[in-house]
C-alpha cells in the first residue's frame, strides 16, 4: 500500500542493526524495545545496552495469514526470545523442523532482509532469530 | 448526573462491498429511528472508528457522517481506540453529559474492512502491535495472539482442541440474533480442520472480515427525550490501558489493563462481577475469552477454559457471556464493535429484540478490548 | 627473499557464511533435461542457496561478524570496509556502509562495493594490504560475498551458489596467518559478463578455460613465484578460485601443486561456485585446519578477467582463534536439502505479479 520510507527505518537503524536496549538506571529494569521513561518506575535516567546474540524461545507462532511484504515468505515463524536482560519479537528463520521450536529452545540472532520495496524501492534489513546447533563445533562470536 | 441510553440501532454485519461508511452509518442511525428511538434532539455526534485512516484514506470521518446524515454544526469527534473504540466513545459521550456540554449523544460505530485483500487486512490489524518493533517483522493482531494461545495451552495443560468450545458456543449463540453476520452451527471437527490462521488458531477460532455500524444515543438524566424512552442506564465506565509490546510483559496470559478496570468497576460501583446476569466481552481469536473470563475473577487463573468446557456461561447461568455471539460469530467490524455490544446488551436489558431467545437479567457489563489487551473497558448498564 | 610491504600485515581474524539449504545436482538434472551425472562430471555433489530473506549484503555480514569475533578488536578501530560482489542488493548504494552501520564500524571508515566478477573480494583484500601497511588505517575488512546467478537450465546453474567469507586484516604481529607477498594479474579478457540489466550473466563456454581462468591464474601464481623466488614444493597447501570441482585440480596440476595440498581449500563440491566466496572460503577453511608455520598459496580468479596470488603463512594465533567463532565446517554440516521447486522460489525465478 505504502512505499517504504527512507527515515522511518533510518533514523531507528541501530535499533534494528543490534536489537539495542535500555536499561534503567535508577531502578535496574531493562526493556527493549526502548522507551523515554522506564516503564517501571517512570525515570528518564536510562542507558542503552546491546544485548547477546544467543538467547532462549519463550513462545512462537506460525503464521500463515502474512501481512503486505511477507508474501514471498510465508508462513513465517514469530517467536518471543528472551535474550538476557529482555524479551524481544522477531521473525524465527532456518527452522528445520518444529521440534526445534520447544519452549526454552536456543536461538541465535541473525541479520536478514526484513522486507523490500518491488524491483527498485528500498530494502529493509533487521535481526532475526534462528534456532543454534550446537553441532559441537565452536560457538558462536560475539 | 445520571446517563441513559435511550435509543439504539444495528445493521448487519457483512462484507457489504457495495455499501460506503456513510451507507452503514445511516443504516444504523435510521434503526434507531425505527426502534422508536428520538433523533430530533440530538446536539453532540461521536463515531467510533478504527481503520477510516488507513483503509478509505478519510481522516475527519465524524464531520463527513455528520454532515451526509443530518447533523450539522453539532459537537462532533471522532474516537479511535483500536477494538475499544465504541467503549471509549460511549464513554466520551457519557461524560460530555456529565460535565454539561450534551444533553443527547449519538454515538455511531462504523467500520469497513473489507475493501482489500487479505494481505492488507492482515497488515491493518497488525497497526494495534508496535509498528517498528513488531509489526516490522510480519507480526499481526492473528500472530500476537496466537503466541498467547499457545503460552496458555501449555501453561495451564490443555490441548490445542479444547480451544474450540468457545468458537461453538458463539455460533450456537449467534443463530436467533438478526444482526449477525455468520449465523450458521460449527462442530469441533471443523474448527480443528479449518485451514490454520497462526499456529494453533484456526480460521474458525479467528473473527470474520466484517463491515457494520451499530448506534446508541446517551442522554442526560434531564434531558428532554421523554422518560418512557430510556432503554438502560449507564451506572459506571472506566478504560485503561497498558502495555503494547509482548516483549515487555510479565505474564502472557493477563491483561494487566483488564485488572485496573476490574479494581475501578469494584470501587465505583461496588459491584460483584460474579453477579453480574449478562456479560459481553471481546473474544477477540477465542483465546481471550478465558484469559477475560479469568481476570473478571469469575473464574481462577488457568481454569477460565475449563469453565467454559465445563458448559459455563450459557444462556441461563449466572453470567451468561456473549449470548449474541461476541466477535467470533456476531462479527467485529473493530472500531464499531464496542457500540454493537452496547446496543446489544441494552437491548436484552430492555425490549429484547436483538435475540430470538428471550434473556433475563437486571444488569449488563460490556468488556471491550484494543490490541492485544493493550486496552481494555468496562461499562456497566442496568435495567431500567 | 625480499621482504615485501604484504609482510607488515595479515589475516587478524576471518569467517564465513553458506545458507543452511542445499540443492542436489539430480534436481537440476531432472528439471532441465540434463543427462544423469552431468553435475558429478563437474566434480559437484551439491550446492549453497540462500534464502528469499538471503542475500549478499547478509551473508556478508554473518562472515564478517565471525571474522570480527576472531580478530578480537573492537570494531570502530576498522578504517576500510571493501564489499567485493557480483550481486549486489543494489546497483547504486553500497552493501559496505549498510556492513559498516551494522557491524559498529561507522563512521570513521572507508566503504565502498567492488566489482571484478570473482574476485573482487581479493581485490578487496590486496587493497586492504596496501592500507594497513602504508600506517593509513590500524585495520581492514575485506568480504567477497554473492547469490550467484545463472541462467536457468544454463550449465552454469550447476555451480552457481551463495555463500561469503570475510576478513579482518592487521598488524602482522597480531595476525593469525601473515602475508609473505601478493601480485596480480589482469587483461581484458571478456570471458563471462553481465550487462547492467540483465538478471544473468552470459559466458564463453569454452572460452572461460584457458584463455581466461587458466592463463591468469597460471600467470598470477608465475609471478609470484618469480617475484618471492619461492616454489610449489615450499607451499603446503595451494587453494584456487573454484568455478567447479575439476579445474582447481587441474591448474594445480599444471602449476605443479599435486592434489592433496589443493583438496582441503576445496569446497565447491560441497557448496558450489559462491563467486566472490570461492577461493576465499577455501582458504577460510584452510586457516581453520592448518598448522602454525603452513605456507598457503591463494590464488583467486575473477571474469574479465585476472588472477591474484598471495603467499600466506600461518601462524600459532590461528589455532588459537579458531574457537571465536564457527567454522566453515560448522556450516557444512548444518543443511537441509531442498527441490528444484523451492530453490526456484527462494531465488525468485519464478515470474509473478508483486513478485520482487
Amino acid at each position: 500500500m505504502e512505499r517504504l520510507s527512507i527515515s522511518k527505518f533510518w533514523r531507528i537503524r541501530k535499533l534494528h542493526y543490534t536489537l539495542a536496549y535500555s536499561k534503567c538506571k535508577k531502578c535496574g529494569y531493562a526493556f527493549y524495545p526502548p522507551k523515554h521513561v522506564c516503564p517501571k518506575c517512570g525515570s528518564s535516567d536510562l542507558e542503552q545496552r546491546t544485548p547477546p546474540r544467543e538467547g532462549k524461545l519463550i513462545s512462537w507462532t506460525k503464521l500463515h495469514e502474512v501481512p503486505f511484504y511477507f508474501e514471498d515468505q510465508k508462513p513465517i515463524y514469530i517467536g518471543l526470545v528472551n535474550l538476557g536482560e529482555v524479551n524481544v519479537m522477531a521473525q524465527i528463520v532456518d527452522v528445520l523442523s518444529e521440534d526445534e521450536l520447544r519452549e526454552g529452545a536456543e536461538m541465535e540472532m541473525v541479520f536478514r532482509r526484513v522486507k523490500q520495496d518491488g524491483t527498485a524501492g528500498l530494502i529493509y534489513y533487521g535481526m532475526k532469530f534462528r534456532p543454534a546447533h550446537r553441532s559441537g563445533s565452536s560457538k558462536q562470536g560475539q | 448526573m445520571r446517563v441513559f441510553i435511550t435509543g439504539y440501532g444495528l445493521s448487519k454485519i457483512s462484507r457489504w462491498f457495495g455499501e460506503t461508511l456513510e451507507d452503514l452509518a445511516f443504516k444504523s442511525v435510521k434503526d434507531i429511528e425505527n426502534k422508536g428511538g428520538e433523533l430530533r434532539e440530538i446536539d453532540a455526534l461521536i463515531v467510533a472508528n478504527s481503520f477510516g485512516g488507513i483503509l478509505q484514506s478519510q481522516n475527519l470521518l465524524s464531520s463527513l457522517i455528520a454532515e451526509d446524515i443530518g447533523f450539522s454544526g453539532k459537537l462532533t469527534m471522532t474516537v479511535e481506540n483500536g477494538g475499544a473504540s465504541g467503549a471509549s466513545a460511549i464513554l466520551t459521550a457519557s461524560s460530555l453529559v456529565k460535565s454539561g456540554l450534551a444533553k443527547n449523544v449519538l454515538v455511531i460505530g462504523v467500520e469497513k474492512m473489507s475493501d482489500y485483500i487479505g494481505s492488507v487486512f492482515n497488515h491493518s490489524i497488525s497497526t494495534f502491535m508496535n509498528a517498528e518493533h513488531e509489526a516490522f517483522y510480519g507480526s499481526t493482531l492473528a500472530s500476537g495472539f496466537a503466541i498467547l494461545a499457545r503460552s496458555y495451552l501449555s501453561k495451564y495443560k490443555y490441548s490445542e482442541e479444547d480451544l474450540g468450545a468457545w468458537p461453538i458456543l458463539m455460533h450456537e449463540n449467534a443463530l436467533d440474533v438478526p444482526h449477525a453476520q455468520l449465523k450458521f452451527k460449527i462442530t469441533e471437527e471443523q474448527v480443528n480442520s479449518s485451514d490454520i490462521v497462526s499456529s494453533p488458531l484456526r480460521v474458525l477460532h479467528s473473527p470474520p472480515v466484517s463491515d457494520g455500524s451499530a448506534a446508541v444515543i446517551v442522554s442526560a438524566e434531564d434531558s428532554s427525550i421523554p422518560k418512557e424512552k430510556r432503554l438502560a442506564e449507564i451506572k459506571f465506565g472506566y478504560l485503561s490501558s497498558h502495555l503494547m509490546e509482548l516483549s515487555l510483559r510479565e505474564n502472557l496470559e493477563e491483561f494487566y489493563a483488564l485488572k485496573c478496570v476490574k479494581d475501578a468497576l469494584e470501587k465505583g460501583s461496588s459491584i460483584d462481577i460474579k453477579k453480574v446476569d449478562l456479560i459481553e466481552i471481546s473474544d477477540d481469536y477465542t483465546i481471550s475469552a478465558p484469559i477475560i473470563i479469568e481476570g473478571l475473577g469469575l473464574s481462577d487463573k488457568g481454569s477460565g477454559l475449563r469453565s467454559i468446557l465445563d458448559g459455563r456461561y450459557r444462556l441461563g447461568d449466572k453470567p451468561s457471556i456473549n449470548v449474541t455471539g461476541g466477535t467470533k460469530s456476531r462479527g467485529h467490524p473493530f472500531g464499531a464493535t464496542g457500540v454493537y455490544q452496547v446496543a446489544e446488551v441494552t437491548s436484552l436489558l430492555s425490549d429484547g429484540k436483538v435475540k430470538g431467545a428471550r434473556v433475563n437479567g437486571e444488569l449488563g457489563l460490556v468488556v471491550s478490548m484494543g490490541g492485544i489487551g493493550t486496552v481494555l473497558s468496562g461499562i456497566l448498564l442496568e435495567k431500567v | 627473499m625480499s621482504v615485501f610491504p604484504e609482510s607488515k600485515v595479515g589475516i587478524v581474524g576471518w569467517g564465513s557464511y553458506f545458507p543452511i539449504y542445499r540443492l542436489s545436482m539430480e534436481e537440476i538434472e531432472k528439471q532441465w533435461g540434463f543427462p544423469n551425472g552431468t553435475g558429478n562430471g563437474l566434480g559437484m555433489k551439491e550446492k549453497a542457496v540462500a534464502y528469499t530473506d538471503e542475500d549478499a549484503t547478509t551473508m556478508g555480514y554473518e562472515a564478517a561478524r565471525n571474522a570480527i569475533a576472531r580478530s578480537e578488536i573492537d570494531p570502530k578501530k576498522i578504517g576500510a570496509v571493501f564489499f567485493g560482489t557480483e550481486s549486489k542488493p543494489y546497483a547504486v548504494k553500497p552493501s559496505a556502509t549498510i556492513l559498516a552501520e551494522a557491524l559498529g564500524i561507522t563512521p570513521d571508515t572507508m566503504a565502498s562495493d567492488l566489482e571484478f566478477a570473482c574476485r573482487a573480494g581479493s581485490e578487496g583484500m590486496r587493497a586492504s594490504i596496501g592500507l594497513v601497511s602504508s600506517g593509513m588505517i590500524g585495520y581492514a575488512l575485506a568480504v567477497g560475498s554473492d547469490t550467484a546467478q545463472a541462467n536457468p537450465g544454463d550449465i552454469l546453474e550447476f555451480t552457481a551458489s551463495s555463500g561469503a567469507s570475510a576478513f579482518v586484516i592487521g598488524p602482522s604481529r597480531e595476525a593469525a596467518a601473515v602475508f609473505e607477498a601478493s601480485y596480480s594479474y589482469v587483461t581484458d579478457t571478456p570471458d563471462f559478463w553481465r550487462r547492467g540489466l540483465s538478471p544473468y550473466p552470459l559466458h564463453g563456454e569454452a572460452f572461460t578455460g584457458e584463455p581466461a581462468y587458466f592463463d591468469h591464474i597460471i600467470n598470477a601464481v608465475k609471478g609470484l613465484l618469480e617475484k618471492t623466488g619461492l616454489r610449489p614444493s615450499d607451499f603446503d597447501y595451494a587453494v584456487f578460485h573454484q568455478p567447479n570441482g575439476k579445474f582447481p585440480l587441474k591448474v594445480g596440476e599444471r602449476l605443479g601443486f599435486p592434489k592433496d595440498k589443493v583438496i582441503p581449500g576445496l569446497l565447491t563440491p560441497f557448496v558450489g561456485n559462491t563467486y566472490n566466496g570461492s577461493a576465499l572460503s577455501g582458504l577460510s577453511n584452510l586457516l581453520d585446519i592448518a598448522k602454525a608455520g603452513s605456507r598457503i598459496l591463494l590464488a583467486p580468479f575473477g571474469s574479465g578477467a585476472g588472477s591474484d596470488a598471495y603467499s600466506i603463512i600461518v601462524t600459532d594465533k590461528a589455532e588459537v582463534k579458531r574457537s571465536l567463532a564457527p567454522t566453515v565446517s560448522y556450516y557444512l554440516k548444518r543443511k537441509m536439502n531442498i527441490t528444484y521447486s523451492e530453490y526456484a522460489k527462494f531465488r525468485r525465478l519464478i515470474k509473478k505479479i508483486g513478485g520482487d
